[in-house]
């Protein structure tokens, strides 16, 4: 087996039994790594137990091109059922973990069971143990990571959230890099589960080694060179503050109005206040990560995300107090997309006479960490928003989730697209599952469909496959598994699979896989209680906003996706 | 009539484009609010012979007021730059390859404010389309 080891580790936390299995080529070939690989076992394994049960797998996977120097390529995924969407959750990381993993030769964990006290995984080139994690429970993510990570270790670890079933907890590795959304951190917890530490030496099995290693040193300099690369390298992602803000696409005041400073938060200011330095992922040519300087500490730096959801969304134009959020909340293990959206939700509620005055939130430090320890009314918002909102008995119609996951700071009424993307992804409201304000701004792949077009025309048969498209397109990244960022054209990835792998795979192939694997999440979420209802997107991100953006209509967004499930062969009929 | 082919890159042809930018509604619009010059330059190579490898556009809120010709193009500087070699300008002109997505990925090279360029991707867009206006002849 070439480009993997095809060696999945599974581990019962229960029993604390190790033991390796492969699986057949063609799954390699049809799910190829990553998320897809993620899935397919999930599919494997789940019962459909609950999120917090024993029986619920929490599976770890690298990709054919994770461990390489293919650029981009550090990354892995974490696949669970979600505590938070109850659903299919998944998550991706760079740093230097999935780099680890893979070296170590290992293509995936599959963890099962519940250890009976805190335990962490330590694998040392494929040699695999569990050890005591008592010392650790209670610590933060940076605290857990430095204990661990002396000998060269590689360390995921999850904080007070996930410890306390904080159902949008992070997993945090390296230097503040995040497997952030649906929950993964809490389903960690609910296994007594800290951290896992991977090194690994061990050279990756490609089929033609000499051309795959000519291939990745083109790619990469061409991606080191390119003008947005240089860009993410001096500014970090908050470069968008800057390109999305003139394009409305940054919402600010809870999805409610486009009136902002965000002159205040641009990566310009970022940089001059706080003297940021590039923190690559493993392979990464580009180097978005930030190392920022503050009060004399250096300290992991905000992504663009981060600084959309604690500036604009909450009204607040201080970058030194997002750097101080973004450090407390990748310290105690929390998402920061649900984390700023939950309280900027609290304060619009607040405002609006839908909650009580009880429920002012006068300091968003000490809310982060009543969130992350359950305190007082921490504890209500650790369940996210969507519970939240429900149990209050407040309109579903100004909550700014789908499927239970918090709308990020994309917003859909800049890019219409960007509407149906957030109402079909698997796991809820994601900007990365076919991100067409990315498109849209002319970040194509024309040979396999994905085409710019106007951002705000987009009810035809050619604009919606564009984003089918992109959604496919998305699942290869996520399994092969490469960034966000870079983009390289779809020829290339295909070129740097087919040499590790030595698959003779064409692009036709490759993109049936991503759909493929839509077709499977899709599957398994139908198994674990989706219902069509839930591909939908509250009315607050599609009110009219700003002078000129008359925002998307209840008859658009079933038009929208009437024609998507059309064109996808799948049946759609709104509950 | 039939309009004479204008060799690209020439006086001639910049000109020309320049009027047709100005002339484009869809430009006119997508170019609001934009303040800078460009210099446009095309890499030299052996065996392709130039009649100029610079040139500065003059934008201006959806409209190009003057072209200009650098008499140093090595030399010559402008807030942004936008530099590629022949055959990738031919493919952008003729619409094979996306602009922005040229920009990405290093086919066309850029010093400047990307995140500026980034907002106006609907005018690089509409430049492309007016570039189309004006009867090309390419070298190769």
């Amino acid at each position: 087996m070439e480009g993997n080891w095809n060696n999945i580790v599974h581990i019962d936390l229960g029993s604390g039994d190790v033991w390796s299995m492969d699986v057949e080529e063609d799954v390699w070939r049809r799910y190829v790594g990553g998320v897809g690989l993620g899935a397919y076992l999930f599919g494997k394994y789940s019962r459909s137990a609950d999120a917090f049960s024993p029986d619920n797998p929490v599976i770890i996977t690298a990709g054919p091109l994770v461990g390489t120097s293919f650029p981009e390529s550090g990354r892995h995924e974490i696949v669970s059922r979600s505590p938070q969407t109850t659903l299919l959750g998944e998550s991706n990381s760079g740093g230097r973990f999935g780099f680890e993993l893979k070296r170590s030769g290992v293509d995936g964990l599959v963890i099962m069971g519940r250890a009976q006290g805190p335990v962490a995984i330590v694998i040392d080139d494929g040699s695999v143990k569990l050890i005591d994690a008592s010392r650790l429970w209670g610590s933060t993510t940076y605290d857990a990571i430095n204990a661990l990570s002396p000998g060269g270790y590689s360390v995921a670890a999850i904080g007070p959230a996930g410890e306390h079933g904080v159902l949008f907890a992070a997993v945090i590795n390296d230097n503040g890099r995040a497997a952030g959304r649906t929950g993964m951190g809490a389903v960690f917890g609910s296994k007594m589960l800290k951290a896992i530490a991977v090194r690994g030496r061990k050279q990756v099995p490609l089929h033609d080694r000499a051309g795959f290693l000519n291939h990745s040193s083109r790619v990469a300099k061409y991606l080191y060179e390119a003008a947005f690369s240089a860009s993410l390298r001096e500014f970090g992602s908050s470069v968008w503050m800057d390109a999305g803000s003139a394009l409305g696409d940054v919402p600010a005041h809870y999805f409610t109005s486009l009136a902002f400073n965000y002159d205040a938060l641009s990566s310009t200011k970022l940089k001059e206040m706080f003297n940021p330095a590039s923190r690559p992922c493993a392979s990464c040519v580009i180097g978005c990560g930030r190392e920022e300087r503050l009060n004399g500490a250096k300290i992991d730096g905000p992504e663009y995300e981060t600084v959309a959801v604690f500036g604009p969304l909450l009204g607040n134009p201080d970058l030194t107090s997002i750097l101080e959020w973004n450090h407390l909340v990748n310290s105690l293990g929390l998402d920061s997309i649900s984390t700023g959206v939950v309280i900027s939700a609290v304060r619009y509620f607040v405002d609006n006479g839908l909650l009580g005055k009880g429920y002012e939130i006068s300091s968003v430090s000490q809310a982060i960490q009543d969130i992350a320890y359950r305190k007082g009314m921490g504890n209500e918002l650790a369940d996210g928003l969507e519970r939240f909102a429900a149990r209050h008995g407040i309109d579903r119609d100004v909550v700014a989730t789908v499927k239970g996951l918090e709308i990020p700071a994309h917003d859909p009424r800049a890019f219409k697209l960007q509407a149906l993307t957030y109402a079909t992804s698997t796991r809820g409201a994601c900007h990365l599952q076919g991100e067409m304000y990315a498109v849209d701004i002319g970040a194509t792949q024309e040979s396999i469909g994905i085409k710019q077009g106007d951002r705000w025309s987009v009810d035809t048969d050619e604009r919606v496959m564009s984003l089918i498209k992109a959604q496919d397109y998305r699942q290869v990244q996520n399994s092969v598994i490469i960034c966000t960022y870079g983009y390289p054209p779809a020829e290339d990835v295909l070129k740097a699979v087919n040499l590790a792998t030595g698959f003779q795979m064409d692009l036709e192939e490759m993109m049936r896989d991503g759909a493929a694997i839509m077709d499977l999440k899709r599957e398994i979420n139908e198994r674990l209680g989706w219902t069509p209802s839930m591909d939908w997107l509250p009315t607050l991100v599609r009110r009219g906003i700003g002078e000129e953006n008359p925002g998307i209509s209840d008859e658009e967004m079933k038009s929208l996706l009437n024609r998507y499930y059309r064109l996808r062969g799948w049946q759609f009929s709104r509950a | 009539m039939i309009d004479q082919k204008i060799t690209f890159p020439s006086r001639e042809w910049v000109s020309r484009y320049c009027s047709e930018l100005s002339a484009s509604e869809e430009y006119n619009k997508a170019g609001k609010g934009w303040k800078d010059p460009i210099l446009f330059r095309v890499e030299e190579e052996a065996g392709l012979s130039l009649e100029l490898s610079a040139f500065v556009l003059n934008l201006m809120d959806g409209k190009c007021l003057s072209a200009e010709f650098p008499v140093d193009a090595a030399k010559a500087s402008a807030p942004f730059i936008i530099q590629a070699t022949y055959d990738n300008w031919k493919k952008v002109i003729e619409g094979k390859i996306n602009p922005t997505q040229a920009m990405l990925m290093g086919q066309l090279k850029v010093k400047g404010n990307m995140a500026l360029l980034l907002r106006y991707s609907t005018a690089a867009i509409a430049m492309v389309k007016a570039a189309q206006r004006v009867p090309t002849q390419f070298l190769r």
